[in-house]
């Protein structure tokens, strides 16, 4: 199955969950680091009008990517969800968006800051996880 | 294939384009407000519905044919769609975009602010029907020029 997860706006919440998502024992701090690296190696704005890019493989089996543009999380997904049932890839794709709007500078936010968006990415995460499972069962 | 009429709302210049290429309103003739106004899904989808593929009907092709919001953000959305269909689907379905918003005109901009935002319907919906009435006839240029837009297929039935 392809996992995507979407964030508006800067691909930072997108990428941390790829990374949450692809390794679970990942800490913050680390995370931080590792997805500023990987910013610089794989990212520059501008050009297309929307980011999207390979991140690797779960230990479940899932190839991850992440995608980033302008357009609001909830909107984009009705859309997409709604063509892929359509065109009856709903079971293949699976598009995970961050609800919130977010409008940090991810680069240098504060450890207690970065705690809290660690919470919420892991909860996406988790509820990506449910997600895949219940499509396989079926 | 699946046909989609895109604009702004979802609402008005798509919603009339897709039922004039449905044979559902004339297209050599002017068509009468009620016509127009009897229309599902005109002036009608709110804000909360932008986003959703609102099903219009089939096609003498057997195609089914959809009508979408996007606000600004129509361009970005067909990419979106089209990088994440390549993903997933194979073979890839083909899907036909339709974008109306440049054929959005300026007092049907006014009047869906009218009937939408300010939620003066009972002014805004009649200005509304009334101006499409006005434009739609076969002599106007704009079903024609509608009509001449190649509609952005962003999947290709098959791969050789």
């Amino acid at each position: 199955m392809i996992i995507v997860y979407y964030s508006r706006n800067s691909p930072w919440p997108a990428l941390l969950a790829s990374m949450r998502h692809c390794r679970p024992a990942l800490l913050p701090e680390q995370a931080w680091r590792e997805a500023a690296a990987w910013m610089k190696a794989n990212y520059c704005p501008g050009g297309q009008s929307y980011f999207l890019k390979r991140f690797g493989e779960s230990s479940g089996g899932d190839t991850i990517y992440l995608m980033s543009s302008v357009v609001p999380a909830l909107f984009l997904k009705r859309t997409l969800n709604g063509l892929l049932e359509l065109t009856g890839s709903g079971g293949q794709v699976l598009l995970a968006a961050f609800p919130l709007y977010w409008k940090r500078r991810w680069e240098y936010c504060s450890s207690g800051r970065k705690r809290a968006c660690w919470m919420e990415i892991e909860a996406l995460v988790e509820r990506t996880r449910l997600q895949v499972e219940l499509v396989k069962r079926r | 294939m699946i046909v989609i009429f895109q604009c702004f709302g979802g609402t008005h210049t798509s919603v009339v384009a897709a039922f004039i290429y449905l044979g559902r309103l004339p297209r050599t003739r002017q068509p009468r407000l009620d016509e127009i106004l009897a229309l599902p899904y005109f002036d009608r989808a709110g804000r909360a519905e932008v986003g959703t593929l609102h099903y219009a009907g089939r096609n003498p092709g057997g195609n089914s044919v959809f009508i979408l919001g996007s606000r600004h953000w129509g361009a970005e959305v067909r990419g979106q769609a089209a990088a994440l269909l390549r993903l997933a689907a194979s073979p890839m379905p083909k899907v036909a975009v339709i974008d109306c918003l440049p054929h959005v005109t300026l007092p049907v901009r006014l009047g869906g602010y009218i009937s939408q935002r300010l939620g003066l319907t009972a002014i805004g919906r009649p200005w509304l029907a009334g101006e499409f009435s006005g434009i739609i006839p076969g002599s106007s240029s704009w079903w024609s020029s509608l009509n001449g837009i190649p509609p952005l297929i962003f999947c290709k039935v098959q791969e050789n």
